[in-house]
């Protein structure tokens, strides 16, 4: 009877899979198979030759590391709010996950032009850290790395708060206090219960973060510009400018082994981690 | 490359104005016996829209009896829509960029005009028709400097003032994978060899070693224009190389406390070109529209709104156009041939 | 000093917004006692729990514990274990690991830990499941580890939040008397918490009967049997007969007569002439017949409840309160619902309380 129900429930995700296939599975399969074709058929040459020169590992580099940048960024700053998230109640609480929530309904580009006024010479990340003086004299931050960590750091938050507030909020607040009754501090209490408990949040709002920012495209372009190519952006000007779909296709599969496997192999790294935590 | 002095441009004389108009009308009359309006289908840019609308169509409709639908999107979209209905095209006119028109022309999309079917072509600046009447540039916007004018109190004398260190970080260009990236490589190559530029602009690699003096000067290298320039009006940048007059200047008319400046050098003609499609439906009013729109008393309505020096000779320059600046045309042949190994290089070298 | 308390509380008071949970309690336990708090949900009964665990602070009061103030202490500090309701088992951990936790955050050596941790594995038979996740465990076997976990850091005061209220009955009642016995073992302090009579008379040295907010009885479960002090406890802790009436005469050897729907009866107690009284008599203290005592009533029969070893027969009352007999001897064999039964009962049986403060 049950098993019944379950095979007819199945059925509910035949739209959902429909459009998958049709719309996500069937153009990336397209993908996959232009980047191994050459003008005589079946080839790595693409790969080989991608591979074979330097200037794409320096990208490969660039795209790697923003991209391990802001998903630290954003677990630095994403864990304590979501930590906060679930602990406040009420009105603040509204007033949270609407701050939290709302600038998803913001176009990046709208956000990249509002990180362009703020991370300005005069803007107010300048001026702070001069009128704190840990700057002597306002520094460019506007298309530098450090600029482009920030500015899609804050783009992609949500996504690192989220998966992990969903998770602290089922935590049984009695967890805490049984541990303070065991005579536990704070930061062990920490360590040993609210950490391991919440790393499945952790991973997931890492894995999302840092496949959005592997692949992230408007936003380098708008705030770091055209000196500083990632995959993407190479992937983005081989097909639209340079119409050369078999490059294009390459550094869009190198792109795409790379993200898949960091996310599974970093997933695999924080499962062990937070057993044996 | 063919450059020339645009010196005297703007001086006019009516008579060859109204003796244009009057050959336009002499070979109107064909076109008028016809009863029912015909449509005329024209591909263009969608930034064309506003003038299209405003200064031809009502113009054009009533002298010849036809109705124009104007598809406004981007050259290559229109390039793809000639490709895909090559054996019955349903656009009579297409109206895009240059190195657009080159490839439309290796795929023979494009039907060739001579001056007894559009007799305007004679009024023609030099440099404005191309590949044997395949398309002609019925204007011409152009690239210059742009700077803040609350930074910089006088224009920009030369285009290598940009590489002064107290500019540094504070210098935007085009992305060479856009259109306006190209004319920097030219002005550089230009700069380095001290050459004319009908010589010097073939010399690649003394443009890319030039432009290794400009790096450190560099703020960044865009490929979304509208950021480029508010990042001007904002003074985080001082100046860009290569800035289209049509955007620049419109901001200006906007108040924004820019302006273009056409240093000593010389400045680039963007051009807009018109072409007629080969096969296209309705070909006598294709021919009649390229003919008024290469004519002075279109050209004479458009140039202003879009700050664009027109092409026919007949043409009055509009106020606030540089009159005396040498003009260079991009040869864009030699362009189509080499821009992916230009985009390449530029990646490794100019990378920060 | 053997006879100052080991735990102290004086004056604790604690409001939650405009509502008074807890209103000026004194609780006072001696080294080794196990008290109950017992009364209904609301009581206060948890927040007091709560406020010497340290996991609340109160808005006013004095805590001692073995002769240290502890108000200002975080609960890390205070040496007081607490077995939760819900238990709060750590999920990602084996049963041994929860057992280890305190050790281990007190940073004792490795080879204490091993030790420390097999022997309450053994106290409280779960040595066969030393590996399994938590999560696998039976509600029985989950408390038993709650109660290992608390204990194994040896505190000073276990504090118990109605830790059987998750089991079935059957269970719960082998608990108690494990618990009482391994509590007694190891000479350890504890308060309990429940709104269960039977456990709290079952498990406690000493009763502390809570009613909003405040202690109403502090006493043996005997005295508060017996003696319960206000109509409160008389109605929580026990069944009783309670009957209403007015004070109709008065006498100096300090015994009253209350005119009530059942006819005078006698009390022992110095009322006022004329002031309204609740008299309350056990069930087991009633006899049928005449030959139970001097007070005599005749209600109707409307229930005989059996119980097993006990009786219970219940007689209609013309008020709400409840009138009714338990005996472990039999009943008479002619009874039958809807007859009346003359009954009696002793005067120094007959507890007698002003009315006023009665529900």
């Amino acid at each position: 009877m049950n098993s019944m129900a379950g095979k007819r429930v199945i059925w509910l995700a035949v739209p959902a899979l429909a459009f998958l296939a049709i719309f996500y599975a069937a153009p990336l399969f397209y993908l996959l198979a232009r980047s191994f074709v050459g003008p005589s058929g079946f080839t790595f040459g693409l790969f080989s030759a991608f591979l074979a020169d330097a200037y794409n590992w320096r990208v490969i580099g660039n795209t790697l590391r923003i991209a391990m940048l802001v998903t630290l960024v954003c677990l630095v700053v994403g864990y304590p709010v979501a930590l906060a998230l679930a602990r406040a109640r009420g009105f603040a609480q509204v007033i949270l996950l609407t701050a939290i929530i709302l600038p998803l309904s913001v176009g990046v580009v709208v956000k990249a032009f509002a990180w362009q006024i703020v991370l300005r010479r005069d803007g107010a990340i300048a001026r702070l850290l001069v009128s704190t003086g840990i700057w002597d004299e306002p520094q460019r931050l506007l298309f530098t790395e450090p600029g482009l960590v920030i500015g899609a750091a804050n783009v992609f938050l949500p996504f690192m708060i989220l998966p992990i507030y969903s998770v602290v909020k089922l935590i049984d607040p009695r967890l805490w206090e049984a541990g303070a009754t065991l005579g536990a501090s704070p930061l062990y209490r920490f360590r040993k219960i609210i950490l391991p408990l919440t790393m499945p949040g952790i991973i997931s709002g890492m894995a999302f973060v840092f496949s959005m920012s592997v692949s992230m495209f408007v936003i380098p372009s708008l705030l770091m510009g055209d000196r500083f190519q990632t995959l993407a952006t190479l992937t983005g000007r081989s097909f639209l400018l340079m119409r050369n779909e078999a490059l294009g296709s390459a550094t869009a599969v190198v792109l795409l082994v790379l993200a898949v496997s960091i996310v599974v192999g970093s997933t695999w790294l924080s499962r062990r981690i937070g057993r044996s935590a | 490359m063919t450059s020339h002095s645009g010196r005297g441009l703007s001086r006019r004389d009516a008579l060859k104005t109204g003796l244009s108009a009057g050959i336009a009308t002499l070979a109107a009359p064909g076109i008028l016996r016809a009863q029912a309006p015909r449509e005329l289908v024209i591909g263009g840019a969608a930034s064309h829209k506003p003038w299209v609308e405003t200064h031809v169509m009502p113009f054009f409709e009533k002298k010849y009896n036809c109705k124009i639908t104007f598809e406004g999107t981007r050259s290559l979209v229109n390039l793809e829509k000639m490709q895909k209905n090559k054996d019955k095209p349903y656009l009579s006119i297409v109206q895009m960029d240059d190195p657009v028109m080159i490839l439309a022309v290796k795929e023979g999309l494009l039907e060739p005009i001579t001056a007894a079917k559009v007799p305007n072509m004679a009024k023609l600046k030099p440099g404005t028709v191309h590949m044997d009447g395949m398309w002609a540039n019925y204007l011409q916007p152009w690239q210059g400097v742009a700077y803040n004018t609350n930074v910089l109190k006088t224009p920009p004398a030369s285009w290598a003032d940009a590489l002064d260190p107290k500019f540094k970080g504070r210098i935007i260009v085009p992305s060479l994978q856009n259109t306006e990236g190209l004319p920097n490589l030219f002005m550089f190559a230009h700069l380095a060899t001290g050459k004319p530029m009908a010589e010097a602009y073939k010399d690649i690699d003394a443009a890319f070693k030039e432009l290794q003096k400009l790096k450190p000067n560099l703020l960044t290298v865009y490929s979304q224009m509208p950021q480029a320039f508010s990042l001007l009006e904002q003074g985080e940048a001082h100046m860009i190389l290569g800035a289209l007059s049509s955007f620049g200047m419109q901001r200006r008319l906007d108040g924004a406390p820019i302006t273009m400046a056409a240093p000593k050098e010389g400045i680039f003609p963007v051009p807009s070109g018109i072409a007629v499609v080969k096969g296209g439906p309705n070909a006598d009013l294709a021919f009649a529209y390229m003919n008024e729109l290469l004519g002075a008393e279109v050209q004479s309505k458009i140039a202003g709104p879009t700050f664009a020096m027109p092409t026919n000779t007949d043409t009055p320059v509009p106020p606030g156009m540089p009159t005396d600046a040498k003009i260079h045309t991009i040869d864009w042949a030699f362009v189509a041939e080499n821009r992916t190994e230009w985009v390449k290089r530029w990646d490794r070298e100019m990378a920060t | 000093m053997p006879d100052s308390p080991f735990l102290d509380v004086r004056q604790a008071t604690k409001s939650f917004g405009a509502t008074r949970v807890l209103d000026g309690v004194d609780l006072a336990v001696k080294r080794g006692e196990f008290v109950s708090l017992l009364g209904p949900s609301g009581c206060g009964k948890t927040t007091l729990l709560r406020l010497i665990a340290g996991l609340a602070s109160a808005d006013s009061g004095n805590f001692e514990l073995d002769g240290q103030e502890i108000a200002r202490l975080p609960p890390h500090r205070r040496d007081v274990g607490v077995v939760f309701q819900s238990y709060a088992l750590f999920p990602h951990l084996t049963v041994s690991e929860n057992i280890a936790f305190g050790l281990k955050a007190k940073g004792a050596p490795p080879g204490e830990i091993t030790a420390t941790v097999r022997q309450f594995l053994g106290l409280v038979h779960m040595e066969s499941m030393a590996d399994r996740s938590v999560r696998a465990l039976s509600g029985g076997q989950q408390q038993r580890v709650a109660v290992a976990r608390a204990l194994a850091v040896k505190p000073k005061l276990l504090l118990l939040d109605e830790p059987f209220s998750a089991l079935d009955r059957k269970l719960r009642e082998t608990m108690q008397i494990e618990l009482r016995r391994l509590l007694r073992e190891l000479a350890i302090t504890a308060i309990f918490v429940t709104h269960d009579q039977d456990e709290a008379l079952i498990m406690s040295d000493r009763i502390a009967v809570m009613n909003r907010g405040r202690i109403e009885q502090f006493a043996t479960p005997e005295a508060i049997y017996a003696r319960p002090a206000t109509p409160f406890a008389l109605e929580f802790v026990g069944l009783s007969t309670r009957i209403a009436g007015t004070v109709t005469t008065y006498d100096d050897a300090g015994f009253v007569t209350v005119e009530t729907p059942q006819g005078p009866l006698r009390a022992k107690g110095r009322f006022a002439v004329g002031s309204p009284v609740l008299l309350g008599i056990r069930p087991e203290c009633i006899r049928f017949g005449e030959g139970g005592g001097e007070n005599r009533i005749a209600p109707v029969l409307t229930d005989i409840v059996f119980q097993g070893a006990r009786v219970q027969a219940h007689f209609e009352s013309q008020s709400d309160l409840p009138i009714l007999i338990e005996t472990s001897t039999g009943l008479p064999s002619e009874l039958a619902a809807g007859m009346p039964v003359p009954l009696s009962f002793a005067v120094e049986d007959t507890l007698a309380y002003p009315a006023e403060v009665a529900r």
